[in-house]
């Protein structure tokens, strides 16, 4: 299955949201926009965590792995921040 | 110590067209030579030849730009290395700049550098009798209206800032090139953008040579600097990064 949704952070960017999951986890994360994270490659490592995720991870859980990523990596967001993108991410799968 | 340490000294690069893989290389290969110690920080203007749109590092391309529409109008697209939105650089209607420079010359914070760097563009604006202020995270506003976009990356300890201030902006063309996050909404979006977005032809100010000897003075009065040109090394990086990489399907189509 595939889902897309889009939606303007307030006082941020806009972020877009496309995953494909089937009945028991996320296949593929693409978290686009016109948003700043620095450094750059870091949402590659982003997207890349979320690949078998279970669907009925919560905005927590999705957070925490996000977090984990944006730590190791010493990253900055701008304009974007890890709990919106969780609670996206969640409503992505559920809407 | 001797003063003149540490006052940098700036390479200024005027105003040159190239098309927009090459612009993009050329930032990235002056940042590469920056870091290596073997140039000046620097500061370029520069155009678009053919027009193009720019996109953000992390956006789609499918998702916001029309293709076919730019092979139709032989627009031009690249992917730029830094975030931040789709942009077009019509030939006419904008100039854009860089800047490119050690990150330890400016504020850390991020918002702050964008801020800092803005300076330049809202003195030389101001020389043109055009009052533009910043607004967070990285827009230049005259009397609320958009008329620059800024974006910057940080590598290497070399901070790379790029943006374009609008001289005649072409809304509807613009719209005919990008895509919209909902179609049915595009002719109301078009219409938002327009009450939005500014260029400096809507204050009276048309001639390009001015909009660009303005904006050179706002970002050179009061720094040491020197006319320079690109190295060889600088060139030569340039152009495999125009082919290998800014002109190559696997960057532009990267997301």
């Amino acid at each position: 299955m595939h889902t897309e949704i889009t939606h303007k952070i307030p006082n941020g960017k806009l972020v877009r949201i496309s995953l494909d999951y089937d009945t028991a986890t996320l296949q593929k994360a693409k978290i686009c926009g016109d948003f700043f994270i620095h450094p750059e490659e870091t949402i590659e490592e982003m997207e890349f965590v979320l690949h078998h995720l279970p669907v009925e991870a919560g905005e927590q859980r999705i957070k925490d792995l996000l977090d984990r990523v944006v730590l190791t990596k010493k990253a900055q967001l701008i304009g974007v921040d890890t709990l919106s993108l969780a609670k996206l991410i969640h409503e992505a799968i559920y809407q | 110590m001797n003063d003149e340490i540490l006052i940098p000294e700036w390479r200024f690069i005027p105003l040159e067209t190239h098309n927009a893989a090459l612009n993009m290389a050329l930032d990235e290969a002056c940042a590469h030579a920056l870091a290596q110690g073997k140039v000046d920080p620097t500061i370029r203007f520069y155009r678009w030849q053919p027009s193009a749109v720019s996109i953000g590092y992390f956006q789609s391309l499918n998702q916001e730009v029309d293709i076919q529409e730019c092979q139709k109008q032989e627009v031009d697209i690249v992917r730029r290395r830094t975030g931040g939105g789709a942009v077009y650089h019509d030939y006419d209607g904008e100039i854009t700049y860089s800047v490119i420079a050690p990150e330890k010359m400016f504020e850390k914070n991020i918002v702050e550098s964008y801020k800092q760097i803005a300076q330049n563009i809202i003195l030389g604006l101001k020389k043109l009798n055009v009052h533009a202020e910043f607004v967070p995270i990285n827009d230049l506003v005259v009397s609320g209206k958009k008329i620059s976009g800024n974006a910057q990356t940080r590598r290497n300890g070399i901070l790379q800032m790029h943006g374009t201030i609008l001289c005649n902006v072409d809304v509807d063309k613009m719209f005919s090139l990008l895509k919209v996050p909902d179609e049915k909404m595009k002719g109301k979006m078009i219409a938002a953008v327009k009450e939005r977005v500014t260029s400096l032809n809507h204050h009276g100010v048309t001639n390009y040579q001015t909009i660009y000897e303005a904006l050179k003075h706002g970002f050179l009065d009061g720094k040491k600097w020197n006319e320079g040109e690109w190295s060889d090394e600088e060139l030569e990086k340039a152009e495999i990064l125009a082919e290998e990489k800014y002109g190559h399907p696997k960057w532009i189509e990267m997301r």
